[in-house]
């Protein structure tokens, strides 16, 4: 910091050089591999020698890749509906606790979030696998006669990936739910409503942003969730991300890998783009 | 008009009055019903995970089945003893991590002190930049650095690896330490420069013990990601050197080793203990809200 | 403009309510009448159980035992979405995501009442509070006092049997507080509504309410109409909580029937000139207001103090009397009333006025 300089007020106007180094390590090491990956995958061969769209043309043409790119897309909002289903009565109960319990709570519900992916995958892996708790429960209550195979399918992956995405979409919504004013709720039932139209009438609408900003994480986070996707999803179900992994390590074809990474990264941008959008329309602005 | 009376006097009995009506009760039910079942279904579902791994990691046997046949700590000691593999690549991302945080820590504070407390729009734009990694995909950074690290001829190293653990970690610190400065008083800062004070000692003295503790949730979360990265580490790393995830899923992925769940068990535990801590230290609960 | 129709008005009684939070009684064993039209408040100071008292009514809180009845009928069971009771807010709690029109309707389309119909109604209830002009804005776009009107609004359009208003008045700036208060009190008269209304502030509940129950640690302490609140306070806490009373400490001699004298702590005496409140002797405390009290030259008969200060305030002259055992006494003197004025210095003999009443509290 120069110290020649002394800092004007509480916003440290002669601190803007501090934001240098950060600034320059982002452009080396983010926005140059970025505009690298979008450049790569604007030629069609590893020497990148030859400039065209070949490889967008290669990959949109295709119709296994449109399914691979139509799957994960598909995957995403299966899980995003699913975490909002299930997310929204565990933030609700949340800020139904009592106070004492509030910050142990939101502990137990961040902790999945903070344990490794691969952990997370692998106890998936342990519950639906042939041995796992869930064929060995219905085995005994009678209910099948043969372990269901519930790996490497996309019910599998989709239920995986909705437990492990939903504390991203807790926390915005018990964020949003815990600043709602409590008066608005019994203002509504002393009106006469009852709690289910209180709920979509009142509380909803005014959850919109942290709703919005959930699903936003939910759907960035499944659509790139390399690990569940393989491990649990297995070889049966091709998801971009391993497709990503397959063409730039296994195949070595740099330039369709890159292809694969710009479409995934345009769909993410597209949906950020599109639920801000809708985030400002209902008043709130939808941030990570 | 009855007369006026004040506390302590009982009046005359009443009628003992209509309760709830059906529909009300049926509507008030069904919605205490609905969200009660849900909130739980998605409690259990969020936390079985866990149970399932750490109860499975105490088998006896040699699969992952569940309830496991007896109960034995084997495996754990197979972890510590016969493992070498694994301790190596614990050793290797404890130290990634480390020093990838640590680095994080320093670009990041720097950069949320010159823009945290900001309003004009080129800021906002600036910080919500240097957050996008939050929202990319880090399977196309990973990619993305790998391809310049080629270009550049630099071949992959411990060092290239630790480049791109910071790109995703520093948002991370970025976020928590910015919204600090925010929650800060400015009023505090005018004092001490009222008081003759420099700017350095007013950063060491004032600013440093406020957002100490939004740095350091923000480190832990940080540190606690990159420990636990798979896609970029798997872009990143080179033959030699691999990571505690991705030694664990070739575990998981070859043999179905159930030394993948003793692994597993120790992690959750460490995660528990620092985040018991963490939140005893730095209150990182309130990090999340 | 058409009148909206009148509001049958019902009365409320509680009885013996109690309620416990936590591990404290917020409000213990009050048992009230609220004739059936009036205005009543609830007034205390923080904490004292006000707002709990109205929650419980409202149906937001369940007391912890005893009976609420509306019209007669015990309501304790009903939810609050089906008991009538209409509240407003402090904070007014309009739905901020709709127009200021959607919040009137919000209540009557939640009981089913047809849109058409709703629309009606929420223009008569606009119009009431003079707020049509703003059916299309949103809450933001309104003042503090313009969103308490659409707030009573949206409370009245439902027809409630009782109005119930928590310290509506307390997030106005003062010179909008006293509009508000005469507003709303022409919509309770012509609407005919019961209405309780819970306030910390004395000169709000003196002026509005018409009858009106001082609470205090959760107790009511005295209910009564302003006038007799202000004249007779049936304890301590009533008279020094409503307007300023002097607290003069004494002894009361044996009463023997007859006007009696006080004794009082500093030398010299009160004489009370009726007959003694107190049936037995001893320690008391009496309550006397400045304008009740007055000024002569020293006498056996009368408590004697020095004069230390003198202000005038308005068409009053405010004393500030030492008294011998160190203790201050206020008292007013009107201006143009030809009484005799006094300099600070001077001795004095305090006395009560003639037919003034003056409030004695016994240990």
């Amino acid at each position: 910091m120069s110290a020649a300089t002394l800092p004007t007020g509480p916003r440290f106007r002669s601190a803007l050089p501090l934001s240098i180094p950060l600034g320059l390590f982002f452009i080396v090491f983010v926005l140059a591999p970025m505009t690298l990956l979008a450049w790569v995958s604007l030629h069609d061969d590893n020497a990148l020698t030859r400039f065209g769209f070949a490889q967008y043309a290669k990959f949109l043409g295709d119709r296994f890749n449109l399914e691979v790119l139509g799957n994960t897309l598909w995957l995403g909002l299966k899980v995003t509906l699913l975490t909002v289903v299930m997310g929204f009565p565990l933030a609700y109960l949340h800020t139904l606790a009592p106070r004492r319990l509030q910050g142990p709570l939101l502990l137990l519900i961040v902790l999945p979030l903070l344990t490794s992916s691969v952990v997370r995958t692998f106890a998936w892996v342990a519950i639906l696998g042939r041995q796992g708790i869930v064929n060995t429960a219905l085995l005994e209550a009678g209910l099948i006669a043969e372990p269901l195979k519930l790996l490497y399918t996309s019910t599998g992956v989709s239920i995986a990936l909705a437990q492990i995405e939903l504390p991203l979409m807790v926390l915005p919504l018990i964020t949003v739910l815990t600043s709602l004013d409590p008066n608005l709720r019994q203002a509504s039932l002393a009106l006469g409503a009852g709690h289910w139209r209180t709920f979509f009438q009142v509380t909803l609408p005014l959850s919109m942003p942290g709703l919005l900003a959930g699903a936003l994480l939910v759907f960035a986070s499944a659509v790139s969730a390399f690990v569940t996707q393989t491990l649990v999803g297995g070889g049966q179900q091709m998801f971009m991300p391993f497709y990503m992994y397959q063409q730039a390590i296994q195949a070595g074809n740099y330039p369709f890998a890159a292809v694969i990474a710009v479409l995934l990264l345009a769909c993410v941008l597209a949906v950020v783009v599109f639920l801000n959008a809708l985030g400002r329309r209902s008043g709130g602005f939808v941030h990570a | 008009m009855p007369d006026v009376f004040v506390s302590g006097q009982p009046a005359a009995a009443a009628p003992a009055g209509r309760g709830e009506s059906w529909r009300g009760g049926l509507e008030r039910r069904s919605f205490a019903g609905v969200f009660g079942l849900l909130g739980l279904v998605a409690a259990v579902l969020l936390l079985a995970p866990t149970v399932v791994v750490l109860i499975t990691s105490f088998t006896s046997g040699y699969s992952l089945k569940f309830p496991p046949p007896g109960y034995s700590t084997r495996w754990y000691s197979a972890l510590w003893n016969e493992s070498p593999e694994l301790i190596e690549a614990f050793v290797l991302s404890l130290e990634l991590a480390a020093v990838a945080t640590a680095a994080s820590v320093v670009l990041a504070v720097a950069a949320a002190l010159a823009l945290a407390r900001r309003r004009e729009a080129w800021a906002r734009t600036f910080e919500a930049v240097l957050l996008s990694p939050l929202m990319l995909p880090s399977l196309a950074i990973g990619l993305s650095l790998l391809m310049l690290f080629n270009l550049a001829g630099t071949g992959l190293s411990f060092w290239t690896l630790v480049m791109g653990h910071v790109a995703i970690t520093t948002p991370y610190i970025l976020r928590t330490t910015s919204a600090s400065l925010l929650q800060m008083d400015g009023a505090l800062l005018e004092s001490a420069r009222s008081l003759g004070a420099g700017p350095v000692h007013i950063f060491r003295t004032v600013t440093l013990p406020l957002i100490s503790r939004g740095i350091l949730a923000g480190a832990f979360i940080g540190f606690m990601y990159s420990f636990d990265n798979v896609a970029v580490s798997l872009f990143l790393s080179d033959a030699r050197s691999e990571v505690l995830p991705i030694r664990m899923w070739h575990i998981i992925e070859s043999s179905l080793d159930v030394r993948a769940a003793a692994v597993s068990g120790v992690l959750i535990a460490a995660t528990l203990v620092l985040m018991v801590v963490m939140e005893r230290v730095a209150g990182i609960s309130r990090q999340f809200r | 403009m058409q009148e909206p129709a009148k509001t049958s008005g019902v009365g409320v009684t509680l009885d013996q309510i109690h309620h416990r939070y936590g591990g404290s009684t917020a409000v213990e064993s009050v048992s009230l009448e609220i004739p059936a039209g009036q205005l009543v408040a609830l007034l205390g100071p923080s904490g004292c159980g006000k707002t709990t008292l109205l929650r419980i009514v409202a149906g937001l809180l369940r007391q912890t035992s005893g009976h609420v009845r509306i019209g007669g009928e015990t309501v304790d069971a009903q939810p609050t979405n089906e008991r009538g009771a209409g509240i407003v807010f402090q904070n007014y709690a309009l739905f901020p995501h709709m127009t200021v029109e959607a919040n009137v309707a919000y209540g009557l389309r939640a009981q089913g009442v047809p849109a058409a119909a709703a629309r009606k109604t929420t223009m008569e209830m606009l119009a009431m509070v003079r707020m049509e002009a703003y059916a299309r804005r949103y809450p933001r776009e309104l003042s503090g006092g313009q969103q308490q009107r659409v707030a009573l609004a949206r409370t009245l359009a439902v027809r409630p049997r009782v109005l119930l208003l928590d310290e509506p008045f307390a997030a106005l700036d003062k010179n909008l507080r006293l509009d508000m208060q005469i507003e709303i009190r022409r919509i309770q008269r012509e609407l005919g509504i019961t209405t309780l209304l819970v306030t910390h502030d004395q000169d709000e509940a003196m002026s509005m309410a018409d009858r009106i129950a001082v609470m205090n640690a959760g107790r009511v302490e005295q209910f009564d109409t302003p006038e007799t609140l202000y004249d007779r306070p049936a304890t301590l806490f009533v008279a020094t909580f409503i307007g300023t009373a002097n607290l003069i400490g004494g002894q009361l001699p044996t009463s023997g029937g007859g006007p009696c004298e006080i004794a009082c702590d500093g030398g010299g005496s009160l004489a009370l000139g009726r007959a003694a409140p107190c049936s037995r002797a001893g320690k008391v405390m009496v309550a006397a207001r400045p304008e009740h009290l007055s000024l002569a030259a020293p006498s056996t008969d009368a408590l004697p103090a020095t004069v230390a200060m003198v202000l005038p305030l308005g068409p009053s002259l405010v004393y500030e009397l030492l008294l011998g055992n160190g203790r201050t006494v206020k008292v007013t003197q009107p201006r143009n009333g030809g009484e005799r004025r006094y300099a600070p210095g001077e001795a004095v003999g305090v006395s009560l006025r003639a037919g003034s009443p003056a409030a004695v509290f016994q240990d």
